[in-house]
């Protein structure tokens, strides 16, 4: 580890779904940011959440063990800020609290866990601390679990978008031989495309030869390594190394961008990732930068006064409010009744937190998350009927069929206008006024349901229904109904 | 929407993997019901069906996933591709019918366009108005839905062929026998206790 001489050193932790990363910075005597001391870990801590919905105990024992070494190398160099924080990984996985505890505990770093629109705040400025960021630009920050999108002008932020689309996630989910099939490579494309595609609904992405496509974090980088052009690559390029990914195994691969197997083995998905960007954006050059986390992490740290106690040392647990309660796992030995009972709450627990996305509607996936909660729900409570007491069990069943009713217009419409669009930019301008008029359609029903359907789930949420269902179903209420449901 | 089977036998005492085993058993017999299905590529309904029992199906494996392991997993996953394929298919056949109703609006709109113009035509502007019917300028909006149409009748019978394609494929491997193992064996990592010990 480099140390130097400064009166402040900050280190700054980012905790991905593919690494953890550390970055260590002071300012310089011209307030701007020196960074040394970079070390990576790949850890692929989000490996199986979309699977399992959760961390898997292997990884977070293995991002445990890298913090505590990052820990250590961060004090030694005099640290005395460590700021840490988790992206999609632990955002989307159940346990992400619980593991978030074990992190403050057995290391004494506190992580925050940051969502979409702050990860691309930072990863912003964080770049705009070594590019000069003028004309349109697209930054697109790629990493295991998600991506974040900046599009901004002269500087100027003129929107950010996270989505739910990662190297990890792609490889988990399309690719299974090593090296992959072109057939994945084209599926995994195929799908990044179309969340893109969803994008371009809520942010406008520019589209020209003249905008500027930067792309950060480690597939950028690596993405250079592949290619003999530097920091900068004309789009066929990209083309060209997804191409050698068909043919590469992760351990050439590894040998050749000079990074462990593991980040090798994810990297296909992240340059078909940036080759369905580049088709969307029409850039011709595509600029690589490092990820610009750990650098916006660091200004805003060093803005800040020192902290007044470091956290050396690990210090026991302390009761504190998690963000998503952990549900319980259903074990084989409870009684139906009671596992359903859990079950049910948590469920419904997932569909109040999701609610709120789908009234606001700036993407589209806000309702379909509503609906695959809702149908989620559904399934519970469809078969642990025969469990309770019908007088009060069946209206709660029927408001939740009724939830994905009142969904069903708005979602259905959803998709066809995403395919709809998609399927105007493949033909001859000559078939757009046909499909046009298809769009202002189908776009006026899908208003009229919208108002509807915003209508009934806020006055869900507002309503006497989530009482009822915390009654029934939560801890606190599930012994007044218990002695009543004995009888059923 | 078809109705769920209904799973009658559940005991709301017993230990939750028993009734698990039981609603599986019901949701993988409602999948299968709808197999006939698979070599009628003109049965949209039935196939329409068959993704919501696959759907069903999915959503039991995952609520009872401590129950059924790691063999659960795999089912989901399988179970997961046949509802996306059958979802794609689905799509299509959303798509071809709401194109189809637009087609079918805008050529009923443009018959009034020509019986109103002729209704009020001098006989001599007559046939430039008949001729401006069986010729639509560039720009007429037919043109996009027939184009539109056309692709999702070629993409509905790629998605049709995709799904048939799975399906073979599943069952060259034996999904249905695994699902159906999953639904009467114990839990692999714990065997049941003998009643004679």
């Amino acid at each position: 580890m480099v140390t130097d001489a400064s009166p402040r050193v900050a280190a700054a932790i980012d905790i991905g779904s593919n690494s953890v990363k550390m970055s260590l910075g002071r300012l310089n005597d011209d307030g701007k940011l020196e960074e040394f001391g970079q070390v990576a870990d790949v850890v692929r801590l989000g490996q199986g959440v979309d699977r399992t919905g959760e961390l898997d105990p292997e990884r977070v024992e293995a991002a445990i063990t890298t913090l505590k070494r990052f820990a250590g190398e961060a004090r030694e160099a005099g640290a005395t800020d460590i700021v840490a924080v988790a992206t999609e990984a632990t955002r989307a996985a159940r346990n992400g609290g619980e593991f978030l505890e074990r992190v403050r505990r057995d290391t004494g770093i506190e992580v925050r866990v940051i969502g979409g629109d702050e990860e691309a705040s930072l990863t912003f400025r964080g770049l705009a601390t070594d590019t000069e960021l003028t004309g349109h630009v697209v930054v697109a920050d790629i990493g295991g679990g998600s991506t974040e999108f900046v599009v901004a002008n002269d500087g100027v932020v003129l929107g950010s978008r996270s989505t739910p689309l990662g190297s990890g996630r792609l490889t988990e989910r399309f690719v299974t031989t090593d090296p992959p099939t072109p057939e994945a490579l084209a599926q995994a494309q195929a799908e990044a495309d179309g969340v893109i595609g969803r994008l371009t609904r809520s942010l406008k992405l520019p589209r020209g030869e003249g905008v500027r496509l930067i792309v950060v974090g480690g597939t950028g980088e690596y993405l250079a390594r592949m290619t003999a052009q530097e920091r900068t690559l004309d789009r066929r390029a990209v083309q060209n190394v997804l191409g050698k990914m068909a043919v590469l195994n992760a351990a050439e691969l590894a040998e050749i961008i000079e990074a462990p197997e593991a980040r090798a083995r994810v990297l296909p998905s992240g340059v078909a990732i940036v080759a369905a960007i580049a088709g969307r954006v029409l850039a011709t050059r595509i600029e690589t930068a490092r990820s610009g986390i750990r650098s916006g992490l660091l200004l805003e740290t060093l803005a800040r006064p020192p902290s007044i106690e470091k956290p050396r040392k690990a210090r026991p647990a302390k009761t504190r409010k998690e963000p998503a309660p952990a549900p319980k796992p259903t074990e084989q030995d409870v009684v139906f009744r009671e596992a359903m009972r859990t079950l049910i709450h948590d469920r419904w627990q997932e569909l109040w937190k999701a609610m709120p996305a789908a009234i606001e509607g700036s993407t589209s996936e806000g309702v379909h998350d509503v609906r695959v909660a809702s149908r989620r729900l559904r399934a519970a409570m469809d078969v642990a009927a025969p469990a309770f007491p019908r007088g009060w069990y069946k209206p709660l069943h029927r408001s939740a069929k009724d939830i994905t009713g009142s969904l069903g217009e708005v979602r259905d419409r959803d998709v066809i206008l995403e395919r709809l669009q998609e399927q105007r930019a493949a033909v001859a301008p000559a078939d757009w006024p046909g499909i046009d008029r298809l769009i202002t359609r189908i776009d006026g029903e899908r208003i009229v349901a919208r108002a509807a359907m915003e209508a009934y789930l806020a006055n869900l949420m507002h309503g006497s229904l989530r009482d009822e269902v915390e009654r029934r179903f939560g801890q606190k209420g599930s012994s007044e109904t218990r002695d009543s449901e004995a009888n059923t | 929407m078809t109705r769920a089977w209904p799973v009658s036998n559940i005991d709301p005492d017993a230990p939750t993997d028993v009734n698990a085993r039981k609603v599986l058993a019901v949701r993988i017999a409602e999948l299968y019901s709808y197999e006939p299905a698979v070599t009628e590529p003109a049965w949209s309904h039935e196939l329409h069906d068959m993704r919501i029992a696959a759907k069903r199906l999915r959503y039991t494996l995952e609520l009872f996933a401590p129950q059924f392991g790691e063999h659960g997993k795999r089912q989901t996953d399988r179970i997961k591709q046949v509802q996306e394929a059958l979802g794609n298919l689905h799509d299509r056949d959303v798509e071809i019918e709401m194109v189809g109703a637009e087609l079918g609006a805008a050529m009923a709109d443009e018959a009034e366009r020509v019986r109103t113009e002729l209704a009020k035509a001098s006989p001599q502007d007559m046939p430039a108005i008949a001729t401006s019917a069986l010729r639509p300028p560039p720009d007429d909006v037919r043109r996009g839905l027939i184009t539109l149409l056309s692709l999702a009748h070629a993409d509905r019978q790629q998605a049709y062929e995709s799904f048939t394609s799975l399906w073979r494929t599943l069952s060259e491997e034996g999904m249905r026998r695994d699902l159906v193992a999953l639904s009467i064996a114990p839990r692999p990592d714990r065997p049941e206790a003998s009643t004679q010990a």
